[in-house]
């Protein structure tokens, strides 16, 4: 390969000086010139009728310029079913959703003229658990399920509640139970956990009276998708919305949903042109936005005394709360690999998407991947335990390698998952003696791994331009946004690289949907792969513009020149080199410009058939990860404490290492809040007993451990520089691997996250009580039970 | 990348709710301010939505975050828990008072560097309680930092980088002090 | 969260006149010190203040001092952070300093006092407990001059005390207390910070010899009681015994035995039970073992023995 001189070096955030020093401009601090201020009223109920809302007193208080309930907003909207809203109609199906809002000239009027509001419920039974909601004889959340408008990826279920079936069928896993040496069935459980972006949500819209033009300012994730979930919902043509991103404080999956925004819209319609903003804060943020997809998950596995996996059945209960949302693809793309990136003849996967009448979840960094590694990568463990194998040794007779057909039927490539699953191993010194040989009384250590496949959304487009002036500044238009994950950095790295020039000459330009060339959304791990790859064919485009002009200039042909820094010169000829904008000046005059464009998708990308469970080409690329853990637990207190985390990803190429690194430190102390703290905790009235940073515990820099990198790089053939994605799976093994860690510790498993102190405690208290044999240390490998 | 474009006004606060304003002197960021407030309304408030300085971010408005720490009276505090109506004689330093001139300060050119801010939501509040650190404290152990740094959350950086920022940060605090002390 | 309706905020500079200010403008006043507690009451609990009296600029209620006699003065000002890296009390009662190095963030105990978190009675407030173990008095300004209580009957439920309207807490006097009085706190909570206590201990203990014979000794637990408590049952069990795992196991099932911890979205009761018991004998045992110097700061909590 040639030498590289901006791909592959850990060059600076070029964001990074804006936000040091406080200048980055975020949606929570926009400012219009004479807005107005938002706030909502919220649901407190679960799931009721709304017999009447008596808006009169809130409409009268001076300084009020418009309330707003689901009569005003005859609208819904949602990605794939258009099941939501804008505001309650008729019914509300979990407390946190928004009944009515009011616009007024400051937020202290609004919240007053919000308590003003008179509503009156008529309460209907509810279900907050998914299993709970599918029973037969449920009462239905949403009746007009079936009239609702559907995109044809919508499966409906055997079951009430049922919003989306996910099925997956290869050969026959009753034949290869039978086949089978060892049957182990276990059951899962990850519970509802917020996103917790430290910027809350807001939004801001404006209505314009002359024009019926809609523009709101937010900082989403997916500015072109929900433009065109706007534009649907109001039955305007795309031109007539507009989206600005201002820089986001994080979103880790919450800010791809139109929540706020819906709120906004639907007060600037009321507010002759003035614009509207509307804040969540921190509560109403856990509340009323999203969460991550609370999962049961059920894997029973078949193997042989060998190690050889035969056959896995999987059903997965998603909790989707009330609405939709992105509950459909998130069963989808999280059933579809929850039995595991392993090589296995016979299997069957059922994915339930129920509506509940809690929170809505959505997506997630991970996109359910989390929730099924929980499940599957314990189950591994235990599955070599009862045979009486080593753990990687079970790992290593059964994993995804290059070549393999995987079990949805695509011949895999550039799969790295054994490199990362042997080297996060070596580094934790799996079977070796540990570091603490001798932990004080009461603490017991205990080492664990676990290793996962992330696919991204297939297909999906990114266009991009990238722009140079007659002062060879470049300017790169990509609808990719900045939420912190560094893509500015990445894609000006791109450009810099194909394009030679200094880094400092690249910028990118924030996202305006009138402006910008489409993007699908920034998420799925899929930005560096789709736009990197759409920016460097914008950047060749505008180079050969720059080298054509160069080469009439230099009188020679384009072969014989070369760039770097700017400039570009005539292979061995003394004649002094001439900067891109001399050449520009030249060629075009001082006001030249020259414009490249560049398109990606990935071609023969199909998603799997919710059917089926079938693609050939299901992911344009895979992202594999392995993570190991060493922990000490307190057998006291059951309190865990994290010794060391190691963490080996295959990224393809890594073409900013210090950012690759910085993504899976990150994704780790997501992944172990969510292995020990993390949880919504929801009472049986539906609220969310512990909306706020105090009760809901994010990692401290306290509770951390020693965290180890290794970037694994097996080159995507496709990729720019043979790039994949990273931004997900820093999370996705972690708590399993946390999990087989204390389960390696205790010998008692653990089943259900987060694992508490309390949970923990308990746990051991009760293996103490009856150390039954499912949860022994010691393989049970002649069991009659289990073995056929 | 580029902010977007929008003209910052100040929306000030209506009188006709019966406001009780309070005149108070303060130093923010090195410069006498006479300001007129609104007795309780939160610090956070002030700089953010009537003086149009919304690099001190709000997270949680709790407390439990950190997101709006500035130093008043050289010390860090979260102003979402300070009231406008105390601060009469108060000494206010906000991220926007960090920069020594048009220079960087080191503690902000480390973070920087060191891939210390993310999605930068929490870095002004990061910055701030780590200036403070180093100024009591030259050279901080690793769990020095951390034990300063943990009112501040970060959800996109696993800490581990804003650590090493801040080592390096004292690092270049220590290498001026040396320069200047033989300049 | 709501935002807080219009008041005025006064700044006296005296005790005398921060009273006659409260007289002046009768009910729905709130005294306010580091305010972290109140802020949060105005914003998330609807609480609704008339107007509030700083107590900020009144000199004589901050400081921390000491009199020839041994015992320290805490000004009720004092803030948490003061506490904290107090010289004088990290030398004479370390797990005091630890205590109130607990609460919070150093934000927080920038701004958070040691008067207002005892005159909150929070049942999960940190240095009650040390401070209970320390016998500690507190003093209050009533209209009726200066009084003084044992801080043990200074609560009479969740944020609710002896004072009256108008009262102001001034100080808190911890008594002389021997030269080789050993101590402890441990904070039980997921998270090394940033949380309230699930479980807070106290233990203050005087021993003969090197037999770690217990003469005298003082437990204290919070945040499992509708006020922080002192285990006299688990005293009892130590007094004139040997400490050892054995004794200290014993102490921390009594101690386990005589609070009344609730169930919450934080843990459950029978969780909290058994963590006093834990966490009792730990401090026991945390205590006579001394404090040796500089231990990362995870290892500070817990268990050291």
């Amino acid at each position: 390969m040639e030498k590289l001189s901006f791909v592959g070096k850990s060059i600076t955030r070029v964001d990074a000086e804006e936000k040091v020093t406080g200048s980055a401009i975020y949606g929570y601090d926009l400012v219009l010139p004479d807005m107005l201020y938002g706030k909502v009223l919220f649901s407190t109920r679960p799931h009721a009728i709304i017999k009447r809302i008596d808006t009169e007193k809130a409409r009268r208080l001076p300084g009020v310029h418009a309330v707003v309930t689901g009569k005003d907003a005859p609208w819904t909207h949602g990605e794939t079913i258009k099941d939501m809203p804008f505001l309650a109609q008729g019914k509300v199906r979990f407390v946190g959703e928004p009944v009515a809002a009011v616009a007024a000239v400051d937020e202290d009027t609004a919240q007053a003229a919000v308590a003003l509001i008179e509503v009156e419920y008529e309460d209907c039974p509810a279900y907050f658990s998914p299993e709970e909601a599918c029973n037969p004889g449920a009462v239905l959340i949403h009746e007009d399920y079936d009239s609702y408008r559907k995109s044809d990826i919508i499966v409906p279920g055997p079951l009430p509640n049922i919003l989306e079936h996910f099925k997956l069928r290869t050969g026959n896993v009753e034949a290869g139970f039978r086949e089978s040496d060892l049957v182990l069935e276990q059951r899962y459980v990850v519970p509802a956990i917020g996103h917790a972006a430290l910027e809350p949500h807001s939004a801001h819209a404006q209505v314009d009276p002359e024009s019926g033009k809609v523009t709101v300012w937010v900082a989403n994730d997916a500015p072109f998708r929900v433009l065109h979930e706007t534009a649907e919902a109001l039955g305007l043509p795309k031109e007539k919305i507009r989206f600005i991103n201002p820089y986001q404080g994080g979103g880790f999956g919450s800010k791809g949903a139109m929540k706020v925004e819906t709120i906004a819209i639907a007060l600037a319609y009321q507010t002759n042109g003035r614009p509207v903003r509307v804040k969540f804060n921190r509560a109403e943020t856990f509340v009323s936005t999203i969460t991550r997809h609370e999962a049961i998950v059920y894997i029973k596995s078949g193997v042989k005394r060998d190690g050889t996996l035969v056959a896995r059945q999987v059903r997965i209960y998603w909790g989707a709360g009330a609405y939709a949302e992105k509950s459909p693809t998130v069963c989808i793309k999280g059933s579809h690999p929850s039995p595991g990136p392993y090589r296995i003849p016979h299997v069957q996967v059922d994915g339930y998407a129920v509506y509940t009448n809690k929170p809505l979840a959505g997506a997630f960094r991970g996109y359910g991947v989390p929730q099924t590694a929980w499940a599957c990568e314990q189950h591994m463990d235990e599955l070599a335990q009862r045979l009486g194998m080593d753990a990687l040794d079970f790992r290593l007779k059964n994993v995804f390698v290059d070549g393999d057909l995987s079990y949805w039927g695509e011949r895999l490539q550039s799969v790295g998952l054994k490199e990362t699953l042997l080297k996060a191993t070596e580094a934790i010194g799996w079977g070796k003696k540990t570091g603490q040989s001798n932990p004080p009384k009461g603490i017991r250590i205990g080492k664990g791994f676990a290793c996962i496949a992330k696919p991204t959304r297939t297909p999906t487009t990114s266009t991009a331009a990238v722009k140079i002036d007659s002062r060879g500044d470049v300017m790169i238009l990509a609808g990719t946004v900045e939420i912190g994950q560094g893509c500015t950095t990445i894609l000006s790295q791109i450009a810099a690289e194909e394009l030679q020039v200094p880094i400092d000459k690249v910028r990118m330009h924030s996202l305006d949907t009138d402006l910008i060339p489409f993007d699908a959304s920034t998420t799925s791990s899929r930005s560096t792969y789709h736009m990197g790859n759409a920016v460097k064919r914008a950047a060749v485009k505008a180079r050969d513009q720059i080298t054509e002009m160069a080469a009439s200039l230099f009188d020679t042909s384009k072969e014989n020149l070369e760039l770097s820094n700017g400039k570009v010169r005539v292979k061995d000829r003394r004649e002094p080199a001439l900067s891109f904008g001399e050449v520009i000046c030249q060629k075009l005059g001082s006001d030249g410009v020259v414009a490249g464009d560049g398109a990606y998708t990935f071609e023969m990308g199909k998603d799997v058939d919710p059917q089926t469970g079938h693609s050939e080409h299901a992911s344009a690329f895979y992202m594999y990860a392995t993570q190991a853990a060493e922990v000490a637990v307190d057998e006291e207190t059951g309190r865990v404490r994290l010794i060391r985390m190691v963490a080996a990803h295959d990224v393809g190429k890594a073409i900013n290492p210090l950012n690759c690194v910085a993504q899976i430190e990150g994704g780790l102390a997501m992944g172990i809040g969510a292995a020990l703290h993390e949880e919504l905790v929801i009472d049986d009235h539906g609220r969310v007993k512990n909306p706020s940073f105090l009760d809901y515990h994010l990692v401290t820099s306290l509770d951390l451990p020693k965290m180890e990198t290794i970037i694994v790089e097996c080159p995507d053939p496709n990729g720019p520089y043979g790039a994949k994605g990273l931004g997900e799976p820093g999370l996705a093994p972690t708590p399993a691997a946390i999990g087989n860690a204390v389960a390696n510790a205790l010998g008692t498993r653990i089943y259900e996250l987060p694992l508490s102190p309390e949970r923990v405690y308990w746990a051991i208290q009760t293996s103490k009580k009856n150390p039954s044999p499912s949860v022994s240390a010691e393989p049970v490998v002649s069991n009659p039970t289990s073995f056929r | 990348m580029q902010c977007v474009a929008v003209p910052a006004i100040f929306p000030g606060w209506p009188g006709e709710r019966g406001d009780i304003n309070k005149k108070i002197r303060i130093t923010l960021n090195g410069q006498e301010r006479i300001l007129e407030v609104v007795p309780y309304r939160l610090l956070l408030d002030l700089l953010r939505d009537e003086m149009g300085m919304t690099g001190t971010k709000e997270g949680c408005g709790t407390g439990d975050c950190g997101a709006c720490t500035v130093l008043l009276h050289g010390k860090p505090v979260n102003s979402c828990l300070v009231f406008s109506g105390e601060l009469d004689g108060a000494d206010i330093v906000t991220i926007e008072g960090l920069k020594i001139g048009p220079e960087l300060h080191p503690v902000q050119d480390a973070f920087r560097q060191d891939g210390g801010a993310q999605c930068g939501y929490c870095t002004p509040g990061m910055l701030m309680m780590t200036t403070a650190l180093l100024r009591e404290n030259e050279q901080p152990t690793e769990e020095e930092i951390r034990f300063a740094l943990s009112g501040n959350l970060c959800r996109c950086t696993g800490y581990a980088k804003i650590i090493q920022a801040v080592q390096r940060a004292a690092e270049m605090m220590r290498e001026k002090k040396i320069t200047e002390a033989k300049g | 969260m709501k935002r807080p309706e219009p008041f005025e905020i006064f700044q006296p500079a005296s005790i005398q006149e921060a009273r006659e200010l409260h007289i002046h403008h009768g009910p729905g006043g709130y005294f306010l010190a580091g305010g972290t507690d109140l802020a949060i009451a105005i914003k998330e609990k609807g609480l609704v203040p008339r107007y509030v009296v700083d107590l900020k600029r009144i000199g004589s209620l901050s400081g921390i001092r000491e009199n020839a006699d041994g015992s320290l003065v805490l000004g009720a000002l004092a803030t948490m952070r003061e506490v904290e890296i107090s010289r004088v009390i990290s030398r004479r009662f370390p797990f005091l300093s630890q205590s109130a190095g607990e609460v919070g963030s150093i934000q927080i105990r920038n701004r958070a006092t040691i008067g207002g978190n005892i005159a909150n009675a929070t049942p999960s407030a940190d240095v009650v407990p040390a401070l209970l173990v320390l016998e500690a008095q507190v003093t209050t300004s009533t209209q009726n001059g200066e009084k003084q209580v044992p801080l043990e009957s200074f609560f009479l439920g969740p944020g609710k005390t002896v004072m009256e309207r108008g009262d102001i807490l001034t100080e808190i006097i911890i008594p002389p207390a021997s030269a080789n009085l050993r101590g402890e706190y441990i904070k039980f909570s997921p998270r090394e910070m940033m949380d309230l206590a699930y479980v807070g201990v106290a233990v203050a203990l005087l021993t003969d010899g090197d037999e770690n014979v217990c003469r005298e000794v003082r437990i204290a637990l919070g945040a499992v009681s509708p006020v922080p408590m002192r285990a006299r049952k688990a005293e009892a069990v130590l007094v004139n015994r040997v400490i050892n795992e054995e004794s200290a196991e014993r102490a921390g099932e009594a101690a386990a035995s005589e609070c009344t911890p609730i169930s919450d979205v934080r843990a459950s009761a029978a969780y909290r039970r058994h963590m006093v018991r834990v966490n009792t004998k730990r401090a026991i045992l945390n205590a006579v073992c001394g404090r040796p110097g500089n231990l990362p700061w995870v290892a500070r909590r817990e268990r050291r023995y």
